[in-house]
């Protein structure tokens, strides 16, 4: 009988533990990413839109519903120019899942919808290649991403954009989403309503006294902490030994720690939490802005 | 005078410069069949070992000393750069659970080989998942003065792949259209095996 008890009582742990971790990610959903969710299931029915034709929409629900219940998964795709769109989407699906969930659903069926007080209207070419890129991981299927990303990119334009403003196939590799540190910054002030201070520009890296005291002290008072770095040496890509010196990779900040003369630097990019070990100096050297941001308002 | 020798000094150079860029194809091609061996080897360890815990592997400098290696949990992923020959690396490896010994092996095929980087890439069609494994390598002949291009670029598929009269890798539903992976042309190797030469190895 005691034996029957204790198989019961391990079936029940098992089937908590699959309950609450899906992918390794917690799913305690907060009470606005279950009206988010609430509000997708509103719209369940959704038929194909007449703007977005490439857009499938059962695709479309699928993926929305995966970002509102583990943002950490929220992908950029492989080498796109969209990580500055995803470091921006992972933290307002996270705080703001519902007014994200509306924005998308409205943008999809009625080819234009505002986000607090930015109008997006897409431009055509936009809405026929959304959700035609390919190769680019899961980014191929996740057909909201594909449109949200593209949606942001075809709006927010900054000095990198100006020869090359219109969508054009190929084009999400290059410089039409490129993203430089103001337009970053400009784009987490209207979309998330955050207040915003940062250090650093797009050319030359912000002075240090002591990096990771620094960056803890940011993270321990902000909810959010971002650092724009240089991807050449993050994410080494070829052998030579003179390396642009300019910055192209935004990340999320969760945690550095200091030990001897090396970091574990902890952070987010392309949909994983990463957890990477470098020298400080290296560390130092890749670091161009450091943004950290508050709320202005609850929802 | 000077300057019309200048302007012929420039000329040659990009002469130079531009033969060095634009690889032979048959030279791509015999160097597939070449070290053809020693390549499926490696293929064939990689997806082994990555079926049973993912992992990427990328050497980071010119002399193959240091290799930078990728290991992924269900929630988080690690990246870690070692001397090939400190004990750290084989202690990380098993810490993590890998099979030690195939990993090491591969990390020496690699080497010897002068593959800078292996890794797995997933993709889409018809909605549903495939993946192919991407391997570049840094042949010595590449190492031309003027060269820029020095990445031999080789994707492994698990299904027959469709290529044009040229060779060129075309997409699967619209056989008009080339299929641009990272946006590069690739090009035949056999059914399953095409090849580009860029300038950066991931």
């Amino acid at each position: 009988m005691q034996i029957v008890a204790y198989k019961y009582h391990f079936l029940a742990l098992l089937f908590v533990f699959f309950s609450l971790t899906t992918n390794g990610q917690q799913t305690h959903l907060s009470n606005q990413q279950k009206a988010a969710l609430a509000y997708l299931d509103s719209h369940a029915n959704i038929s194909q839109s007449n703007y977005w034709h490439n857009i499938n929409p059962s695709l479309f629900l699928k993926n929305i519903r995966k970002n509102i219940t583990y943002p950490t998964l929220v992908y950029s795709g492989t080498n796109t120019n969209f990580c500055g769109y995803a470091a921006l989407s992972f933290t307002c699906i996270k705080n703001y899942p519902l007014r994200y969930t509306k924005f998308m659903i409205e943008l999809y069926n009625n080819g234009q919808a505002s986000f607090r007080n930015v109008k997006f209207n897409p431009s055509y070419k936009v809405k026929v290649a959304a959700g035609l890129l390919e190769f680019k991981g899961v980014l191929d299927i996740n057909h909201a991403d594909q449109l949200w990303y593209m949606s942001l990119a075809d709006h927010f334009k900054g000095y990198l954009n100006i020869f090359s403003k219109e969508y054009k196939p190929g084009a999400e590799d290059k410089l039409w989403p490129a993203t430089n540190f103001a337009k970053f910054n400009r784009m987490l002030r209207k979309i998330c309503n955050y207040e915003t201070q940062s250090v650093g520009s797009d050319l030359i890296r912000p002075h240090f006294k002591n990096s990771v005291t620094f960056l803890n002290d940011k993270l321990d008072n902000s909810p959010q902490v971002f650092l724009f770095l240089n991807n050449a040496i993050l994410h080494n890509s070829n052998h030579t030994k003179v390396k642009y010196r300019i910055p192209t990779h935004y990340v999320v900040l969760f945690g550095i720690i200091a030990h001897d003369d090396m970091v574990t630097f902890d952070y987010w990019d392309y949909g994983f939490r990463t957890k990477s070990e470098m020298p400080i100096s290296v560390f130092e050297d890749i670091v161009f802005g450091v943004t950290w941001c508050k709320k202005q308002t609850e929802e | 005078m000077n300057a019309l020798i200048n302007i012929s000094c420039f000329l040659l150079l990009l002469m130079f410069s531009s033969c060095a860029t634009s690889l032979p194809k048959h030279f791509a091609t015999n160097y597939y069949k070449t070290n053809e061996q020693a390549i499926v080897k490696i293929e064939k360890l990689y997806s082994k070992t990555y079926k049973v815990k993912p992992i990427v592997a990328e050497y980071t400098d010119n002399t193959f000393n240091y290799v930078s290696i990728e290991m992924k949990t269900d929630s988080v992923r690690y990246i870690y750069e070692f001397n090939v020959k400190e004990n750290r690396l084989q202690d990380t490896l098993q810490k993590f659970g890998y099979d030690t010994s195939s990993v090491m092996t591969l990390i020496r095929d690699m080497k010897s080989l002068k593959c800078t980087w292996i890794n797995t890439l997933d993709y889409y069609v018809d909605d549903k998942k495939q993946s192919l494994v991407f391997m570049s390598i840094r042949p010595k002949a590449f190492d031309g003065l003027f060269a820029n291009k020095k990445y031999y670029t080789l994707t492994f598929y698990k299904q027959p792949q469709y290529y044009d009269a040229e060779g060129r890798l075309l997409d699967k539903r619209n056989r008009k259209r080339l299929r641009k992976v990272n946006n590069e042309t690739f090009w035949r190797i056999n059914d399953k095996v095409c090849y580009t030469v860029i300038d950066h190895f991931r």
